[in-house]
């Protein structure tokens, strides 16, 4: 059998990079949906744009940030490359450079996900209807995710795809978080802020395994670091680069080889980081800056994997 | 013919619902690939009788299910507009085409002749000439041809097989006599659907084929990869093959997606490629991999910026001096495209005599050869029964249909083919055999051709059936998918 073309590594990377994608951004505008209810104020659709940096793009295009634009900027808007319809448009013409070797099963669920996505108006994502939205595409990324546990080779290219789904997910967990510490939300370990934050590790389904994995957790403390440090919940920052370190291993061991120098050091530099970080609560009042470095040091694993396999 | 046709309705009685689809169905004077075989081939018969169980709307139920299916799977062309790339079906129709065993026999045999005597001329034209020295066919028709790549002479590929792949374009007349339309030596397309079209089918209508005995197309693949195993240079056992796609914004995508599955070998695009030292690799993630067999699904002229149009950015610099090296083999090999021209195939049956001194198994459509005395007088004499052709032209850009024209266009005809008669030929019109195809207003008879895949390495293997488009207006000759033909699965009995 020949070796995977390098083309077809990126493809499946960025397959994987760009269904994440669409599954965390429905999970943050649902979330942010939920924590703005029916009021006007739209700080909390401010946010959404402040987290994806948007926020300068989208005032350049002459939009106020209301639930109605924002909402159109992030689901509809195909010419926005932060948006669910472009990252569904990128991961369909993704899959279709690699589609001899993806499977067929893999290949009608993207088409299926986005002919509905090409489908969707302006209409559909009036406020009332908008969880339902989000709870479709959240459906749809994760049936995709199932059929790709249950019909992918776990070849090589199995590697890739995860590689790129993994980097993707850390990334947007650290983004989820952020969106908890740049709220202006007391630090109050009370009632309020507990109803908060359980939402927002909620959003990225980890409410019941943080339950259970602090039974007496305080907020916002113990909820960072289940996000950020814990190694069984798959959206856990250490738990996706741990998984990325044990993929990558084990497709360079199993050709004899090993590990390529710049993506191990990247991964040290990420490991290094998480360290620092695990049981020094003082980073917490300065939790922005130190999720920007997670942020950065994710984005170099993500270059290193190019420039060794691209 | 008309309702001359009694179809057993016991069945329709006993099945409870109401049938009769095929009740109001009249080929008229056409040859009906299913209804002329009526009381003749029992398995026909049969499939017939199953149709008429089934009333109208439950055909349309069955035909919907597939059409969508298609769209899920992502079985389609694409089509661009200024807004977007809409990715079409071709449409499917859920009534088969049926081949007897005899009907396969004579095609395939015919098709195989066709093939080798295509791959003689190919390699002879290039080399010795002996055909054009000895006069059976003009040079300037060769020569001349834009199609004709003198970057090819005194070259031969393994096994001379030039045309691995070729598409064979048949048409049944009135009679239920096989004619060639069109010979396609260059990149035919349209072998993904006949696979697809089977599973399409046995999804759709599993009932209708029960108990009957048909060709499996599911060998397509395998073949295609040992043919091009076998056309590999020399001392390779275990080549590099690849299929070469311009790519994913191609129309013809899904069927390079397809070809490269069923082989189980990479689907390339030319910047994947590279060549150093007169040898081809491949970008893998472990380093450059050795490319041996290349299926191009790129025009000659895209091939080698190099050598072939500059601007080319499709192609792989370097890729066909390499290829002149006998350092890769590219399937099919490059200037076939002169065996296929308009102008040669009128002469077929002739080259066909000339290199396998064998009468054609599969005959032309008569063709008048205007550059001849007897052919222009044949046209002159007959202009407005006639289809005439000019041989440089493509796209059916120029053709006059005779019974169609006015005066005033056959005038000006006459003149063009007086003015010069050697860039005419004249066909009859053939009354195209018809099959029963499921249309807005119920089962009505649509003209269908035939496109046969022949696969060549040392050998010539064809792929049972074939694609079978169908013209989807009533009373159109046009099965092109561009103009909104569709398509059928082709059965061969056992």
């Amino acid at each position: 059998m020949p070796n995977l073309l390098s083309r077809f590594a990126e493809d499946v990377y960025w397959l994987g990079r760009y269904m994440e994608r669409v599954e965390s951004l429905a999970r943050i505008i649902d979330i942010t949906k939920t924590y703005a209810g029916s009021d006007q104020d739209s700080t909390n659709w401010r946010r959404v744009l402040a987290l994806y940096g948007d926020a300068v793009r989208f005032a350049e295009e002459g939009k106020t940030a209301d639930a109605s634009s924002v909402l159109a900027f992030y689901l509809h808007d195909v010419n926005n490359p932060t948006s669910v319809a472009y990252a569904l448009a990128r991961a369909h013409d993704n899959a279709r450079g690699a589609r001899h070797l993806i499977s067929t099963e893999m290949w009608t669920q993207l088409n299926v996900v986005r002919r509905q996505q090409d489908k969707m108006t302006l209409r559909d994502l009036r406020l009332p209807n908008v969880s339902a939205v989000c709870q479709k595409l959240k459906t749809d990324c994760q049936t995709f995710e199932g059929i790709v546990e249950g019909t992918l080779t776990q070849s090589e290219i199995w590697v890739f795809y995860q590689i790129g789904k993994l980097l993707e997910r850390a990334d947007q967990t650290t983004r989820v978080l952020d969106i908890g510490y740049t709220s202006g939300w007391s630090r109050d370990d009370d009632a309020v802020n507990s109803v908060r934050w359980n939402t927002l590790v909620r959003s990225l389904a980890g409410y019941h395994a943080y339950r259970a994995t602090y039974p007496d957790g305080r907020y916002p403390d113990d909820i960072a670091d289940f996000l950020l440090y814990n190694g069984n919940f798959v959206r856990a920052v250490a738990f996706c680069v741990n998984r990325v370190k044990r993929d990558i291993s084990a497709m360079v061991a199993s050709a004899g080889e090993k590990i390529d120098p710049a993506i191990a050091s990247s991964l040290e530099a990420m490991n290094r980081i998480l360290d620092e970080g695990k049981g020094n609560k003082e980073l917490h009042t300065g939790m922005s800056a130190y999720i920007d470095r997670l942020q950065e040091c994710i984005s170099d694993i993500g270059e290193a994997v190019a420039a060794r396999y691209f | 013919m008309s309702n001359g046709i009694k179809l057993a309705s016991a069945a329709v009685a006993a099945s409870g619902h109401s049938g009769g689809s095929l009740a109001d169905y009249s080929p008229g004077a056409f040859f009906c690939e299913l209804y002329s075989r009526f009381g003749k081939v029992p398995d026909i018969q049969q499939v017939l009788e199953r149709l008429n169980e089934q009333d109208v709307a439950s055909l349309r139920r069955r035909s919907r299910g597939a059409e969508q299916e298609l769209l899920n799977l992502g079985i389609t062309f694409t089509v661009y507009t200024d807004r977007a790339a809409i990715d079409r079906i071709l449409p499917f129709d859920v009534i088969p085409r049926i081949l007897t065993a005899d009907d396969w026999s004579t095609i395939e045999q015919g098709v195989k002749q066709r093939v080798t005597a295509i791959n003689m001329f190919l390699q002879d034209i290039y080399n010795s000439r002996h055909i054009l020295c000895d006069g059976v066919v003009p040079e300037e028709l060769v020569f001349g041809n834009s199609n004709y790549r003198p970057e090819m002479e005194g070259f031969t590929p393994p096994h001379g097989a030039y045309a691995n792949i070729c598409g064979i374009d048949i048409v049944r007349d009135q009679n239920g006599d096989f004619m060639v339309l069109e010979d396609n030596a260059r990149t035919p397309s349209g072998v993904s659907y006949v696979v697809e079209n089977r599973h399409l089918m046995m999804r759709a209508f599993p009932d209708l084929a029960e108990g009957i005995s048909i060709a499996d197309v599911d060998d397509y693949g395998r073949q295609l990869r040992r043919a091009l195993v076998k056309v590999a240079p020399e001392g390779m056992t275990d080549p590099g093959v690849v299929v070469l796609t311009p790519g994913i914004f191609n129309s013809a995508y899904f069927e390079h997606v397809f070809l490269a599955r069923e082989m189980g070998v990479p689907l390339v695009e030319g910047r994947d490629l590279f060549v150093e030292n007169d040898r081809v690799y491949m970008k893998t993630i472990k380093g450059p991999e050795p490319v041996h067999v290349i299926y191009r699904r790129i025009d000659d002229d895209f091939l080698d910026p190099k050598v072939f149009r500059e601007d080319s950015t499709l192609g792989v610099a370097g890729l066909f001096g390499a290829y002149r090296k006998g350092n890769v083999t590219l399937a099919n090999a490059v200037g076939t495209g002169v065996a296929d021209d308009k102008a040669i195939y009128a002469y077929m049956p002739r080259i066909i005599k000339y290199y396998l001194q064998e009468e054609p198994i599969l005959s032309n459509v008569p063709t008048n050869i205007c550059r001849e005395k007897e052919g222009l007088a044949a046209t002159l004499d007959r202009l407005e029964e006639l289809v005439t052709k000019p041989v440089g032209g493509s796209g059916g850009y120029g053709v006059v249909v005779g019974p169609h024209a006015s005066k005033k266009t056959l005038r000006d005809l006459r003149k063009q083919v007086l003015a010069d008669p050697s860039n005419f030929i004249s066909q009859p019109t053939i009354s195209l055999s018809v099959c029963p195809t499921l249309t807005r207003t119920g089962v009505e008879p649509r003209h269908v051709d035939l496109r046969p895949f022949a696969v060549t390495g040392d050998s010539t293997w064809v792929l049972p059936g074939g694609l079978t488009r169908v013209a989807m207006k009533r009373g159109s000759l046009v099965v092109n998918s561009s103009q909104g033909g569709g398509s059928k699965d082709t059965w061969v009995l056992a």
